[in-house]
């Protein structure tokens, strides 16, 4: 469905426009639909049931979680159990129909993160195949659909040198599966449903955190992975000294200093130059919403830090929080010198996975998203000693996992 | 009073006989060593107390005597909970309860008259040794085999040597009574039974070693445990079946097989020579220079050439620096490529490539640790399959040089004593975390990880001795407190833990050779005996492959599992087991080399070199 610039702008003032979001469970959907509903507008979530529970409860522990329950504007939330991975989204064929007519713009939030290999077939379903079922779905007869908005990330650069515009590129080298299919996912939507007639946005994010000002997350991967690691070791360690005497921490090098800190002797290989581009879930939604807002034709906006941060950054804010000594980088040669130790293969093994958005010296161009952002005073905050450690404290909190879907 | 629960627990008896041998150190159920008859020992208990809960059999004076006997030691709970997890004590209490009850309400206890052959039996064997009475014959009337019609006989025959065995055989063929002989449990083939005379073998337990002729005589009542204990103690091993099997039973059902067969060979390679009594009731010896040809092969199959009663097995040394090693494999064809170039290379003594049910079953104390070890081996950690290698240093330091990872002797007693801990906890959850397109294992069984592992794991035998039920903690903590039991070489050589397969349902296990140099041939087998068991919804999974004769051609066993109990699983069985018949043989004929456990079936002398090349 085609409609003119003005058209939108009213629709959206007048929160007329209704927003379809598709993995409103997870990380980004959820906090997306949730923005989206406290300014007003109306939300469907398409969702899948969870193993016991269904689609309805599975959003109401989530609207628990963001404290949300209850209140008035969850009148405007719908919420339907769907497969995206199914025909006609598993929906009989009256829902379908029905679920066509219903929205105008949709947000394909619904992603599989794996970086891989192994799982290339899950990815390539969900982040390039499934498109077409919302393609189908949105140009369907009844469907009054003129806006899709396409969540993706930076990283769809793959290994591209120099600086990444916020426009299509053409690359086919990737570090990654899951860089390679939202690649693909991009391209597709940017192809099919501009040739229906439908508006498509691509918002390219960096590394999402938790939120910057309360540390509340839902998902703690990437940034928070090696940290729960450390923590793991460090109390296993201690464990060992405090009740066992310490045999096998004295066997890896392990130690309780007198002022209570620990000694961890984990080296992280870092190579020369090189950065985390890290963005809290809180300035992910406002810059999304401003800049969905603001689009009134097909654009690509990347939403990123300018202020990225290196490896030891966060060691630093790592032992401040946690009193540990011990970790810092190393040179390659250093470790030549010096072979790994069983601590230092499981941190590297990580490396290996996440070394390309840890020690990242791609640039990412984002002054068409700031241009926007700016006029609305809309700034990244910075990620430093206090966001880190409150962040920190929350996922220590609630155990590292996912306070709903569990 | 029949107890539902006791006849419930007495009903999925297995009859794997591992209560008839002492394979836990805990000493063997005293009435059963003193008596010799199944019927003494708890599978025969078991037995008696199904048969009774089914109205088979009244109480008899041979049923007071076994319920008498039994001094609810707990042997058998020990023995059968680390098979099949089943608590026959359970089983053995009511039993003496059902008994007691009945004879202080003064009920009739049956006395069974002798007849006219019984004491004929009886003069060859001796007072004890012959019996009609059906609490001993319903013990050999049945056999959880699925082809196996419960057949109830009229006599079961005790002989302790070659000379009773002709006698006997005379008898039957005097007075045309039909005989089969029993090993020490069940048959996949149910040809443990017999309408007329069942001759249990179980008293001729004589074991000689003969070290300048680097053999082992074996009496026709002797375990595969019993002989490869005595030959261990005498530091040597013999290639030998599942523990429990009778070894001359099992030379005549199939040949002797297992993962040494690599290099021990298979068929006639493990035998220097053999007794028998023909079905005439003669005597002849296998290496008789006129006499029947047991060294030959028929493949249209070939009828029993009479008893076995007794067998030299040939001695191997075993040197002082073997050990076990785990090589782990993420891929089918990965996994018996290299079990054949270690073959071709002759690098190894035993070695047996793995599947995961069978890898997870076998070293787990308990079923439901099996399922989660199995899900952390195959989906977590990326090991499908697991070759598992016994050789000396040499062959263990090449094999590290062959392969980026192993699992060697320390890491699997790491693994063995810490598995609860494994499955669970935060440590297997940032594991699965590590987003790597290699396979974990990789990660796991690095050298440089064992300390880690050690410190997260802090495996002990108290962790085991900790899921299993509280009157058997102790036990089991002292159990794998030994060096043994965590000990690949030893457990491949004594072969205790295949018994657990049967944890879950009975096996019904599809054996045979398969030629691996090709491949694609096997995976042909494995696929079509996958579509049968998907077919006929059975619980079915690939069991092992093991290199025979260098490499060339492989042991492949398939199982499938039902429960002997249920008659539809039981219709089920059949209907698959008609389909997977044709198929082998159809494959055979198509290909080289591929030659099926039902053809072998009393052909076990027979050269490996005329069954496997034509």
């Amino acid at each position: 469905m085609k409609i003119s610039a003005q058209e939108l702008k009213r629709k959206r003032d007048n929160r007329e426009s209704v927003f379809l979001i598709t993995g409103g469970t997870g990380f980004i959907g959820s906090h997306t639909a949730v923005a989206l509903l406290e300014r007003g507008y109306r939300v469907i979530l398409l969702c899948r049931p969870g193993r016991k529970i269904s689609a309805r409860e599975r959003v109401d522990k989530l609207l628990d979680w963001f404290q949300i329950k209850g209140r008035k504007g969850l009148s405007r939330l719908e919420v339907v159990e769907g497969f995206i991975d199914k025909p006609n989204l598993g929906l009989s064929d009256k829902s379908y129909e029905n679920l066509s007519g219903k929205f105008n713009e949709i947000i394909h939030c619904a992603a599989v993160t794996s970086f891989s290999e192994k799982k290339r077939e899950e990815l390539e379903t969900a982040n390039i195949r499934n498109l077409s079922n919302l393609l189908k779905l949105a140009d369907s007869k009844n469907s009054k659909c003129y806006y899709f908005h396409h969540i993706s990330t930076v990283y769809t650069a793959g290994k591209h040198t120099g600086t990444f515009e916020e426009t299509l590129i053409k690359t086919e080298n990737f570090n990654n599966v899951y860089e390679e299919t939202k690649y693909h996912g991009e391209h597709y939507v940017s192809e099919a449903f501009e040739k229906e007639g439908i508006m498509v946005n691509i918002y390219r994010s960096s590394i999402v955190y938790g939120n910057s000002e309360t540390g509340r997350s839902s998902r703690f991967n990437a940034l928070y992975y090696p940290v729960k690691m450390a923590l793991f070791l460090k109390d296993t360690y201690k464990n060992d000294i405090t009740r066992n005497g310490g045999r096998r921490a004295i066997q890896m090098g392990v130690r309780l200093e007198e002022d209570g800190t620990v000694f961890l002797p984990i080296r992280m290989e870092n190579k020369r130059g090189g950065s985390m581009n890290l963005i809290p879930i809180d300035y992910y939604t406002t810059a999304f919403i401003a800049l969905l807002e603001e689009s009134m034709e097909s654009s690509i906006f990347h939403i990123v830090s300018d202020s990225p941060k290196t490896l030891d950054d966060i060691i630093h804010y790592f032992r401040e929080l946690f009193r540990i000594r011990g970790f810092r980088t190393a040179s390659k040669e250093n470790f030549n010198e010096i072979p790994a130790n069983a601590l230092e293969i499981l941190f590297n093994k990580y490396l290996e996975t996440y070394g390309p958005y840890i020690r990242d010296t791609r640039q990412f161009d984002f002054r068409k998203a700031e241009k926007i952002l700016k006029e609305k005073n809309i700034k990244c905050p910075e990620f430093d000693q206090e966001v880190f450690s409150r962040c920190m404290n929350y996922a220590i909190s609630v155990n590292w996992k996912n306070p709903w879907d569990n | 009073m029949i107890s539902k629960e006791a006849a419930g627990i007495a009903a999925q008896c297995r009859h794997y006989a591992m209560c008839k041998i002492d394979f836990l150190q805990t000493g063997l159920c005293p009435p059963g060593e003193n008596n010799h008859y199944v019927s003494y020992y708890p599978q025969g208990r078991m037995d008696l107390y199904d048969a009774l809960a089914k109205g088979l059999i009244p109480v008899t004076e041979r049923l007071v005597d076994i319920a008498d006997t039994c001094t609810l030691c707990g042997i058998c709970d020990k023995q059968c909970h680390f098979v099949t997890e089943l608590r026959p004590m359970k089983v053995m209490r009511a039993l003496k309860e059902y008994v007691d009850s009945h004879l202080a309400e003064n009920k009739k206890v049956v006395k069974i008259e002798e007849d006219d052959i019984l004491r004929q039996f009886k003069k060859i064997v001796g007072e004890k040794n012959a019996t009609n009475d059906p609490a001993i014959l319903v013990t050999y009337s049945n056999d959880p085999a699925p082809m196996a019609k419960p057949q109830m006989p009229q006599y079961i025959v005790l002989p302790s040597n070659r000379d009773e065995v002709k006698d006997i055989v005379s008898i039957c063929n005097k007075f045309k009574i039909p005989f089969a002989v029993r090993g020490n449990g069940s048959s996949v083939f149910g040809i443990v039974m017999s309408e007329g005379v069942v001759l249990d073998m179980g008293r001729d337990k004589e074991i000689t070693i003969d070290r300048d002729n680097w053999k082992v005589n074996t009496g026709a009542g002797v375990s595969a445990f019993d002989l490869q204990q005595e030959a261990e103690k005498n530091g040597f091993r013999v290639n030998s079946a599942e523990p429990s099997a009778i070894v001359c039973s099992n030379i005549m059902c199939s040949g002797i097989l297992s993962t040494f067969s690599n290099t021990y060979g298979t068929g006639a390679d493990n035998y220097v020579d053999a007794e028998f009594v023909s079905n005439k009731g003669e005597a002849f010896d296998l290496n008789d220079k006129i006499g029947p040809n047991l060294f030959g092969f028929d493949k249209q199959g070939s009828p029993s050439p009479g008893i076995c009663t007794g067998a030299s097995i040939k001695l191997h040394k075993v040197t002082e620096d073997e050990e076990g090693i785990g090589i782990p494999f993420s891929s089918f064809d990965e996994a018996a490529i290299f079990c054949r170039d270690l073959s071709h290379r002759r690098i190894g003594i035993s070695i047996a490539m793995l599947g995961g049910e069978y890898i997870s079953t076998f070293i787990s104390p308990t079923s439901d640790l099996a399922e989660k070890v199995k899900t952390l081996f195959i989906e977590t950690l990326g090991i499908k399959f697991l070759v598992v290698v016994i050789g000396d240093k040499y062959a263990v330091e090449t094999i590290k040089k062959m392969t980026p990872v192993t699992i060697d002797d320390k890491l699997f007693r790491l693994m063995m004593l810490s598995l609860p801990q494994m499955v669970e906890g935060e440590w297997i959850e940032m594991l699965g975390d590590i987003e790597t397109d290699v396979n974990l294992f990789e990660l796991f069984c690095k050298e440089e990880m064992y300390p880690l592992l050690e410190t997260v794991l802090d495996p002990s035998p108290e962790s085991i001795g900790a899921i299993v039920p509280e009157d058997l903690r102790d036990f089991y903590t002292q159990l794998y407190s030994r060096p043994e039991m965590t000990n690949l070489a030893w457990l491949s050589t004594f072969r205790i833990l295949s018994s657990r397969m049967g944890r879950f349902k009975h096996v019904v296990a599809f054996i045979g050779y398969a030629p691996l140099d090709k491949l694609e041939v096997i995976k042909q087998m494995i696929g079509e005996f996958k579509r049968i068991g998907d077919k006929y919804e059975l619980k079915h999974d690939y069991g092992f492959i093991t290199p025979v004769d260098l490499g060339k051609r492989a042991i492949l066993e398939y199982d499938f599992y039902i429960d002997h109990t249920d008659p539809a699983e039981i219709q089920q069985m059949l209907r698959a087991m008609g389909e997977a018949g044709p198929m082998i043989g159809e494959l055979s004929q198509k290909h080289k080399g591929i030659q099926w456990i039902n053809t072998i079936l009393f052909q076990g002398f027979s050269r490996k070199e005329n069954f496997l090349y034509r």
